[in-house]
């Protein structure tokens, strides 16, 4: 179970979040709705403890895996490496890793070899090849167009299907949020808070 | 992925340069038979005849050795000291304001200055020479690394946190790469700058070495062999920015070219 109880979190004199609790079970997929610039990515980073100047209180596993908005992959790195050197999984499961997200043959290419379907796929490999027991998501369909995005979207239901990964994912985009998630919040308000919200899938 | 085939540009542009090299030689050629006096510029072919009899029958190559063990000596004292500097005032912008204004006196520090203070402080001895170029290229090793640990991409760093990657990998296959540009521009300005400070050394404090071999033929005015030292040692340097550096920095950057 992931517990996040956050109180307070501002940058200088600007209240950024507020009151903002968030319980996320194993297996279970959060998504969290805003505008840009509501607080989104800032919640994001708390609960994924790359930021930790805030009040309040993250409970989280120790395997952790990111999706992040932008691949960030190591471009001086084949694929197969990106996933094997940033998960240490062994070679054989690398392989399997790129099967899954139908990047079967391209071990030996590097990312700028790719396009950008194929590096948010690598992206997407890493982050299952790392078996996390939570996984944490920033906008990961941002900037890909509509079929792309479903596309990746139905690959990503696929991959959490059968898995007792507890997902956080941050979007704007309902279509996202209607399709992986078991519960959807929207963020919003200055500071901003946490509001369940329906939307369809 | 492996395999590696024959840049037609990079033959090309050898082909130009060896060229170019050529073209100096035949101009230095031309110029010293319009001199016509040996005694002020000697034509390459008496160079290169000097050349081979220092180096079969004379101490060339025993001074040559010399003088390359203090580059190297010198350059690997100054990448070390350098790259950590660096890394760490890059990394921590509290360090970085504390050391910047010690980085502005060093690197206004004359490289004549740093060589008599050290071997007034610590004798006519090695470790003088070698630690007076290594102050010299200190900084500036320090000043190029700081560069290149700015332009680290945070999202590797978050990204590298989040799945927890070990500090030797993270250090071997995140930092290292992206510094490999840098490192090896640091590394080229270096061993330009190490061999003429190592001369510079050699001809105020030492007893043997390329630079005093240089010192003993200007007392005696003797232009010819002077050129026959400065040029071999020259030529050795060459080789290893040719054999050595450049490959290397084209092999740190071919992901670049992917």
């Amino acid at each position: 179970m992931i517990e996040i109880d956050i109180r307070e979190k501002s940058f200088g004199e600007h209240d950024v979040l507020g009151n903002v609790r968030l319980e996320i079970a194993a297996g279970e997929c959060m998504a969290v709705l805003g505008p840009s610039g509501i607080g989104k990515t800032t919640l994001l980073r708390i609960a994924a403890g790359l930021e930790d100047d805030f009040q309040g209180k993250v409970v989280r596993p120790g395997r952790i895996a990111m999706v992040f908005q932008e691949p960030t992959l190591l471009p001086w790195r084949s694929a197969a490496d990106n996933i094997q050197l940033i998960t240490n999984v062994p070679v054989e499961d690398v392989k399997d890793a790129l099967e899954r997200v139908g990047l079967t043959g391209k071990q030996n290419h590097f990312p700028d070899q790719l396009s950008l379907g194929q590096r948010r796929r690598l992206s997407l490999a890493r982050a299952f090849a790392a078996k996390p027991d939570f996984l944490v998501m920033d906008e990961p369909f941002a900037s890909l167009d509509k079929d792309l995005a479903r596309n990746m979207i139905d690959l990503t239901v696929e991959l959490l299907k059968d898995t007792q990964i507890a997902t956080l994912l941050v979007t704007h985009s309902e279509t996202e949020a209607g399709a992986l998630a078991t519960k959807v919040f929207r963020l919003e308000g200055q500071p901003a808070m946490l509001t369940p919200t329906e939307v369809s899938s | 992925m492996s395999f590696r085939k024959a840049d037609p540009r990079t033959a090309g542009s050898i082909r130009v340069r060896l060229i170019s090299l050529g073209l100096l030689v035949v101009g230095w050629w031309a110029f010293a038979v319009a001199l016509a006096d040996p005694e002020i510029l000697p034509s390459p072919l008496e160079i290169a005849r000097l050349t081979a009899r220092e180096l079969f029958n004379g101490p060339l190559l025993y001074n040559l050795g010399v003088t390359l063990g203090r580059v190297v000596a010198a350059f690997i004292l100054a990448m070390a000291i350098g790259t950590v500097a660096g890394l760490v005032m890059g990394r921590r912008k509290a360090v970085d304001t504390w050391l910047d204004p010690w980085l502005l006196f060093f690197l206004n520090l004359p490289a004549l200055v740093t060589i008599v203070l050290c071997y007034l402080w610590i004798g006519l001895t090695e470790v003088a020479a070698i630690t007076a170029v290594a102050i010299n290229k200190i900084p500036m090793v320090t000043v190029l690394i700081r560069e290149g640990a700015r332009t680290f991409d945070p999202a590797l760093d978050d990204m590298s946190r989040i799945f927890r990657v070990p500090r030797i990998t993270r250090l071997r296959h995140i930092i290292a790469p992206q510094l490999a540009p840098y490192f090896a521009a640091s590394a080229r300005t270096g061993t330009a700058l190490i061999w003429k400070i190592v001369l510079v050394v050699e001809f105020l404090g030492r007893s043997n070495g390329v630079g005093f071999q240089i010192h003993l033929y200007f007392q005696l005015f003797d232009v010819a062999m002077v050129l026959t030292y400065a040029l071999s040692f020259i030529a050795v340097m060459l080789t290893i920015e040719f054999a050595i550096l450049q490959p290397w920095e084209r092999r740190a950057s071919r992901w670049r070219q992917a």
